[in-house]
């Protein structure tokens, strides 16, 4: 018998199947300690110079933006560099734009949970943060941009001594539902999640401050099984409910163009390219981020090569789903054979901004393809340098469809043109200053982790992983 | 009409509305007040001026004492405590008057609230006009409110540095000073031509009293009758009066007769436009003709069916050219064969248009006694002498044209200038005018005013000519003076009458004559006292409510020119040929400051050229060709569009040259004439003649008020003698430098797309629906489900929105008390628009439409509720080239008042919405600028209020709550009757609503009261009928339709289809613009007819804008076969 055992022991050394061996998601065989120390040591470190340094400066940007928007409701919207043509301008593609970026955070956060997606842990409470402070930034804009923002309010369905609703028919009118649903759900699902972290922050404080405030957030949570039981329903239902957020928000964005009935705008295709085209500019967004907390903070045992790997392929995937779009457009433009919709497609590549056009497509069609190259992937700076052209490239994106279609519809005579101004330039400037001091106080004061998550997709989280 | 203030309380300035406060700080003033109110009140019986003005500042001193330190504004009203008759408070009153002016008094009605006049208006009693006016008369009323007026009287204070300071005097001292210095026998007195039967009489008793009388003018239309006369060899005038109606042939020898450049533009255009409607295929063989021979491409050569470039120092030789061709082949005995012969010798040089002209004036001669020949009055007077001829040899004269009988003009600039020489003049008195600034090309006044003892000035601002004065009086503006005149063609006396008092301390022209003989009559009783010697019978009230005394004019008679045609020697017509280093230059009257006297006001310095479309500026316009030779020899100065892939397929577009920031730049050559020479920044305009140059006059004012400062250039310069506006030998340099010109359309080409739909008259006749077989619309699936073959009204009152699946409400006439008792809608009739813009400026009136200044209008920000697009078109062109022969068309575009409205299902607060009767309706109050409308409006026609436009001046605009603010002045011209919009609302077109719901209430207002006197009952129990609650059509005119002189644009109910507009709607060559996005407009367009001569050189089956749409829309089709589709 013995024998028998030691003969088929032999055997079975001999034909044991390698088994599948994930490339772990924590690498260097860390153990929990390790992961909780080094979430927390960052929040309870004392502050680094250079983050004092960057908020600084970040504050200094986000003033722009205070400024910008004093003159701009004190003075009235023509300090922008609007005209009667092109009655959107920057504002309206800075809120694209940011809208845009914050559906990485859902996306990673909701679609890969459901998904099974385990990488997913390591980076989506960055990318949640992220999201977050995107839609703030992106609110600023539609806010601001009406003529009389003191009334901005009547596009919330109040009852008000006028007695009138909004115009429920106006995509704006969607976009208010949209923008503060997703804000609500997205600010829901990143603060649920952080509970259990924001309790181990609590437990591990030393200052009452500390105690206080994190103790505050963490609702009494004992890691208690019934805690851990309806914490884990709670946040797939959230996952449930946020997925189709993810695809409504930017559909409803691109509602805005596509229910106009511009030429270049009133196509059916906006929503799913807007869609894909969010999902690019999110991932870009999150790579740009995350790939310098990672150097900084020294997570690469955290965020690892092949988190790297996934968020360069997404990339590269939506890219060149949004090239798709970009050439099936010409497609319908031609194919419909109407002669003001294909003047506008010809006029984005070769007319007045041209150069707009050209620049969104070199960084969102071919930049992207880099990333076919495992080299490439693998190369962190230059996958860096790739996520801000992809960055550049879908602000471009937002501006093209804005700009070209406006300053060259229906009639000649009123064609014109738009340049923005100082104004313009300073508040969207100042907003990157804005999302900065945001995430840097979320680096500071946040575990930019879900502890918990990580954990249970390391190693040690499975009792049967050895075998 | 004295000013019933005491002249020593008002300031100047900015502070004259202060001017209650300051009188009420005075120590007397106050005892006034403290004394018991209501002893005050009781003044108020005698209904006297004074004491209402005084209770007035009573009330508001008490504000200012009672609440000194409160920052809020305190408005006190005082009701009336016995009403003015028939004056009821928020009901306009209307007066007849008229505006005076170099070209004939233009009769008035003016629309006033409360005492302060808003609007001006056509008198329709007039029927030359017909009720419209032109675009002057329109923005003539903001100078009434001008801030920069001169409030007052001044005395001139030169300083150190050369400049001039103005110190307030009271104006009585200063007459008074005028009666006492200005007696001695060698007082001149220079004021530009006029009209006025005061003016004349009074000149008359000064003339015999030894004063010494010259008239001046920079553009004058008044010349070429005197140069008529001249070469006739009679001592009168002869001037030309149109009698266009009846004509179906026109030749247009560089005459602008639809335009600024000549007189009597509106009946010109009233009577040639109606000669081209259309309405039915009958129509079009009666459709009039016209051929314009031309240097610039004025509006008329937009109109024009033919049209020829050629320069205007050509055009005497030209005329000859034709004049042979017409006298020879003209049936009447004149002329002898000799003076045929003549003429023959003289033409030489011109023999490639020699086809051109023998078809014109073989089209001329089959329509004899219909056919005329008009000459511009800048030409010489060989031209004006051929055009007699010619006229006279088709039997034109008393059918098409008349010849009236006119004094010869006063004594000219140039023999002022010889008597000051000589020593005859000692003193001068500038009387209105501005020919300081005008002659300055052939009069050194620096000198000449050294070689005067004393020069005094009556002028509306101070100007250039006040800078040479020791003292300044100001003038009052017509609306606030009494005069009385005659209209251009003689054949009506029509009253001015003050339709307030002078707001300032200022004298009208007669004032200061009268002053000068002595004489304190005042204006009222003199105008009354003349007009009871010039009309026995009419009582003078009457003749004050008509606004209208008829008169014949005196007819010139035939004079044979047989031997005048004989004497015209041919060194007199033929000249070198131009080229590149040799141009002419052609001086016209700026669009935007006529002469000079409208430099200062804002509707007209951003009312677009109707051609150039140019605002707050003019330009040196050269020809595409002459901008190729100039861009061969210096290629940095981007004048022609830079081939692009766009362009090559066949766009015509500026927009592709030079821009910095979407803008505009233009190169600043040097225009060199002798040794006369000026700055100017270069514009190409299609249409020109190669080697001619258009400069205007009017801008680059140095001493204006504050809108006309920095506006355009100055080509006064060049002028080098009286009348002379025709200039040759100049030659252009770039100078490096670049000025930004402020274009509201920068695209001059309709891309091929079917927006202005035309065809030529033959076209018409064998397709009356030729527009609905253009656009996109024409191959689109018919979206008007069962309804597709009704008419357009039928469809707009009958058919669901969008075909919607709800219940819609019937909007059919006998139906109509269920919803919305009226449909408004309009037509405009793109044959008889001429492009003269008026609409744009009376809509700005009416509806109080801010100017927003050159800077904004550079950003795209225009305010305008009415555009009226200019497009040219043309056949042959190699790549980017811009072509030199180009058609015009024009098309005004204002909201359309969709059906199925973009605007309104985008906006998110429902600030814009449809009203039963078929508006979009803009609730201003509810807007928060979203501008999400403007932008899915498929016309862009929306305007955004960017910045508090009326709150702020336009130059601190960027400096927010810091900025200054505007003038309040210019808020007593505004319409009480319209919201006046603050920043971040959207505004645009709304039918005049305002104009709509006064209708309404009349309307109503009179079925009641009939209702009561018929029933005898008053009260709850009458009820209406729908039928009672009707406006009759035609009631109701929107601003524009009532400026308008061909009634181009028609409103009224669509659901009546007895209404003019329904019939119009009805036409076949009615159409939506961009139907085929079922926007369903309420606006729609009579589509053009052209009347091309098939015999002609330049013929084209069709129009060009038709030949590039079926080009872009069918290009397999190229070739010849260019029909309607």
């Amino acid at each position: 018998m013995s024998e028998v055992k030691a003969e088929n022991h032999e055997i079975l050394e001999k034909v044991d199947p390698a088994p599948w061996r994930e490339v772990p998601l924590v690498l260097n065989n860390r153990s929990f300690k390790w992961v909780t120390d080094k979430i927390c040591g960052i929040v309870e470190s004392k502050t680094p110079t250079w983050w004092w340094w960057c908020f600084i400066t970040a504050l200094c940007v986000a003033s722009f933006t205070g400024m910008g928007l004093v003159y701009l409701v004190s003075t009235g919207v023509g300090v922008w560099g609007n005209n009667n043509p092109v009655n959107w301008g920057w504002a309206i593609v800075n809120f694209v734009f940011w809208i845009g970026i914050g559906h990485a955070g859902t996306l990673i956060s909701a679609v890969l949970c459901l998904l099974k997606q385990k990488w997913r842990t390591s980076i989506n409470r960055a990318s949640e943060a992220m999201t977050v402070f995107a839609v703030l930034c992106a609110g600023i804009f539609p806010l601001f941009h009406v003529g009389r923002v003191w009334f901005a309010w009547w596009l919330f369905p109040l009852p008000n001594s006028n007695a009138i609703w909004p115009q429920f028919r106006s995509p704006l009118e969607w976009d208010v539902f949209a923008v503060s649903t997703y804000a609500t759900v997205s600010v829901l699902f990143w603060y649920m999640g952080m509970i259990p972290d924001l309790a181990v922050l609590r437990d591990r404080a030393k200052e009452t401050w500390r105690k206080y405030f994190y103790g505050f957030f963490a609702m009494g949570w004992r890691n208690a099984n019934n805690h851990w039981r309806n914490f884990e329903m709670a946040y797939l239902l959230l996952a449930g409910l946020s997925t189709p957020l993810v695809l409504s928000v930017h559909t409803i964005v691109s509602f805005d163009f596509a229910v106009a009935n511009l030429p270049g705008w009133h196509t059916t295709i906006f929503p799913p390219y807007f869609v894909a085209g969010a999902i690019f500019s999110g991932f870009g967004m999150v790579l740009t981020l995350l790939l310098p907390v990672r150097a900084v903070y020294g997570l690469h045992d955290l965020i690892t090569q092949k988190h790297i790997t996934n968020m360069c392929m997404i990339t590269l995937a939506t890219g060149s789903l949004v090239g798709y779009a970009y050439a099936m457009e010409f497609f319908i433009a031609w194919y419909g054979a109407n002669s003001y919709e294909g003047f506008a497609f010809i006029n984005r590549a070769f007319g007045n901004y041209w150069w707009s056009y050209w620049i969104m497509i070199s960084c969102n069609v071919i930049c992207p393809q880099l990333f076919w190259f495992k080299k490439i992937r693998q190369n962190i700076p230059l996958v860096w340098i790739i996520s801000i052209f992809v960055n550049v490239g879908m602000w471009f994106e937002r501006f093209v469809i804005a700009n070209t279609t406006l300053s060259r519809d229906f009639l000649p005579s009123s064609w014109g043109y738009y340049s923005p101004t100082v104004v313009d330039i300073f508040t969207f400037f100042g907003t990157f200053g804005f999302f900065s001091v945001l995430f840097l106080l979320f680096l500071r004061f946040l575990p930019l982790m879900p502890m918990c998550e990580v954990k249970s997709v390391m190693p040690q989280a499975d009792p049967h992983s050895d075998h | 009409m004295k000013s019933p203030t005491n002249q020593s309380v008002l300031p100047v300035g900015k502070e004259y509305w202060k001017s209650l406060d300051s009188l009420a700080e005075t120590p007397g003033f106050r005892d006034w007040v403290s004394r018991e109110f209501p002893e005050g009140a009781s003044m108020l019986d005698g209904v006297q001026r004074r004491s209402f003005v005084k209770l007035m500042a009573a009330s508001f001193g008490l504000a200012g004492l009672g609440m000194s330190g409160c920052r809020r504004p305190e408005h006190v009203i005082l009701p009336y405590g016995k009403s003015p008759e028939e004056l009821i408070p928020g009901v306009p009153a209307y007066y007849a008057t008229a505006q005076p002016s170099g070209r004939g008094f233009q009769p008035l009605i003016i629309e006033s609230h409360q005492g302060r006049p808003t609007k001006v208006e056509g008198n329709p009693s007039y029927l030359p006009y017909g009720g419209s006016t032109d675009i002057y008369a329109q923005a003539s009323v903001l100078d009434l409110y001008d801030p920069d007026r001169a409030m007052g009287s001044f005395k001139r204070q030169s300083l150190k540095n050369g400049v001039n300071r103005w110190q307030k005097v009271s104006t009585s001292t200063v007459l008074d000073d005028l009666t006492q210095n200005y007696t001695d026998g060698k007082v001149a007195i220079l004021a530009p031509r006029s009209h006025s039967l005061v003016r004349n009489s009074l000149k008359d008793k000064l003339a015999s009293k030894g004063f010494k009388w010259f008239e001046h003018d920079a553009v004058d239309p008044s010349l070429a009758e005197s140069k008529l006369g001249d070469i006739l060899g009679v001592d009168f005038g002869l001037r030309a009066i149109p009698k266009l109606n009846s004509a179906k042939r026109v030749l247009s020898l560089d005459c602008d007769f639809l335009g600024n450049r000549e007189s009597n533009e509106l009946a010109n255009t009233r009577s040639f436009m109606g000669g081209r409607k259309v309405l039915k295929p009958s129509d079009a063989k009666k459709m009039n003709r016209l051929y314009i021979v031309e240097s610039d491409l004025s509006r008329t050569g937009g109109v024009a069916d033919h049209r020829l470039r050629l320069e205007a120092s050509h055009i005497s030789a030209f005329a000859a050219l034709v004049a042979a061709e017409i006298l020879s082949k003209s049936k009447s005995s004149f002329p002898n064969s000799s003076s045929i012969n003549h003429l023959k010798r003289l033409d030489s040089g011109l023999e490639k248009h020699q086809k051109w002209a023998s078809e014109v004036a073989a089209d001329l001669l089959t329509n004899p006694k219909q056919s005329v020949v008009l000459a511009g009055s800048h030409l010489p007077k060989e031209v004006q002498l051929l055009a007699y001829s010619m006229n006279r040899a088709l039997g034109a004269i008393g059918s098409t044209i008349d010849y009236i009988r006119t004094e010869t003009s006063a004594e000219s600039i140039s023999s002022f200038v010889d008597q000051v020489e000589k020593g005859n003049i000692e003193r001068l008195i500038i009387l209105g005018g501005n020919p300081v600034y005008q002659t300055k090309g052939f009069i050194n006044w620096d000198e000449l005013s050294k070689k005067l003892k004393s020069i005094c000035r009556l002028g509306s601002s101070i100007d250039e000519s006040s800078q040479i004065a020791e003292f300044h009086i100001g003038q009052s503006h017509y609306l606030e003076s009494w005069d009385l005149g005659k209209t251009w063609d003689n054949t009506a006396i029509v009253p001015v009458q003050p339709l307030l008092a002078p707001l300032f301390d200022t004298v009208s022209e007669s004032t200061v004559l009268s002053q000068l003989l002595g004489d304190d009559s005042d204006d009222y009783s003199q105008v009354k006292a003349l007009h009871k010697s010039l009309s026995s019978g009419t009582k003078f009230e009457d003749f004050l409510r008509l606004g209208i005394h008829p008169v014949v004019p005196t007819f010139a008679g035939d004079v044979d020119p047989t031997s005048s045609l004989l004497a015209i020697k041919g060194k007199n017509l033929i000249h070198p040929s131009f080229s590149s280093s040799n141009l002419e230059v052609l001086v016209i009257p700026d669009f935007h400051a006529h002469d000079g006297q409208y430099a200062n006001n804002g509707w007209m310095q951003e009312c677009p050229d109707p051609i150039s479309k140019l605002t707050w500026d003019n330009a040196l316009l050269i020809s595409p060709v002459m901008a190729k030779h100039l861009e061969a020899k210096y290629p940095d100065l981007g004048l022609l569009p830079k081939a692009t892939m766009l362009n090559k397929n066949g766009e015509i577009a500026p927009d592709a040259a030079l821009f910095e920031g979407g803008k505009q730049k233009a190169p600043v050559v040097s225009l060199q004439l002798g040794d006369r020479s000026i700055l100017a920044p270069l514009y190409v305009q299609p249409g020109l003649a190669d080697f001619t140059l258009v400069a205007s006059v009017g801008l680059g004012r140095t001493h204006t008020g504050r809108v006309g400062q920095g506006s355009g250039y100055d080509a006064t310069p060049l002028l080098s003698k009286p009348g002379s506006l025709v200039l040759t030998g100049a030659s252009i340099e770039p100078t490096g430098q670049f000025k930004i010109l402020a274009n509201v359309q920068e695209h001059w080409s309709m891309e091929g797309r079917a927006i202005v739909r035309e065809a030529n008259a033959d076209e018409y006749a064998a397709d009356p629906s030729f527009a609905a077989h253009m656009g996109a619309e024409s191959h689109s699936p018919p979206m008007w489900g069962k309804d597709q073959g009704k008419s357009l009204a039928e469809k707009a009152t009958s058919t669901p929105r969008g075909n919607s699946a709800y219940e819609h409400p019937d909007h059919t006439y006998e139906k109509s008390d269920v919803f919305g008792i009226h449909q408004w809608g309009m037509t405009i009739d793109l044959n008889q628009c001429t492009g003269c813009s008026a609409c744009v400026v009376a809509c700005q009136s009416e509806n109080n439409i801010p100017v927003v200044g050159k800077d904004q209008v550079l950003r795209g920000r225009e305010m305008h509720w009415i555009r009226l697009d200019r497009y040219f078109s043309s056949t042959e062109r190699e790549g980017a080239d811009i072509p030199s022969d180009v058609q015009v068309s024009f098309q005004g575009i204002a909201c359309m008042h969709c059906e199925t409205a973009p605007c309104e299902s985008v906006c998110p607060v429902n600030a814009t919405v449809h009203d039963e009767e078929g508006l979009n309706a803009m609730a201003y109050n509810r807007c928060v600028g979203t501008r999400y409308c403007a932008n899915n409006c498929p016309y862009k026609v929306r305007r955004f209020n960017f910045f508090d436009w009326n709150k702020r001046d336009t130059d601190s605009l960027y400096q927010g709550p810091l900025g200054d603010k505007n003038d309040t002045l210019v808020d007593m011209g505004k319409n009480p009757d319209v919201t006046v919009r603050m920043r971040g609302v959207m505004e645009k077109c709304t039918y005049c609503v305002q104009r709509i719901q006064e209708s309404k209430i009349r309307t109503k207002v009179n079925a009641q009261r009939s209702a009561k006197l018929s029933s005898g009952e008053d009260g709850a129990g009458i009820k209406l009928e729908t039928k009672d609650l009707k406006v009759p059509d035609g009631t109701i005119k929107t601003a524009c339709q009532q400026v308008c002189p061909s009634d181009a644009i028609v409103f009224g109910d669509i659901s009546d289809p007895e209404s003019e507009v329904s019939k119009l709607k009805n036409n076949p060559r009615d159409y939506s613009v961009l139907g085929y996005l079922n926007t369903r407009p309420r606006t729609t367009f009579l589509a053009k007819v052209r009347n091309p001569n098939p015999r002609m050189p330049d013929f084209t089956s069709s129009p060009h804008s038709a030949r590039e749409y079926s080009d872009r829309a069918h290009p397999a089709h190229h070739g010849d076969d260019h029909g309607t589709h």
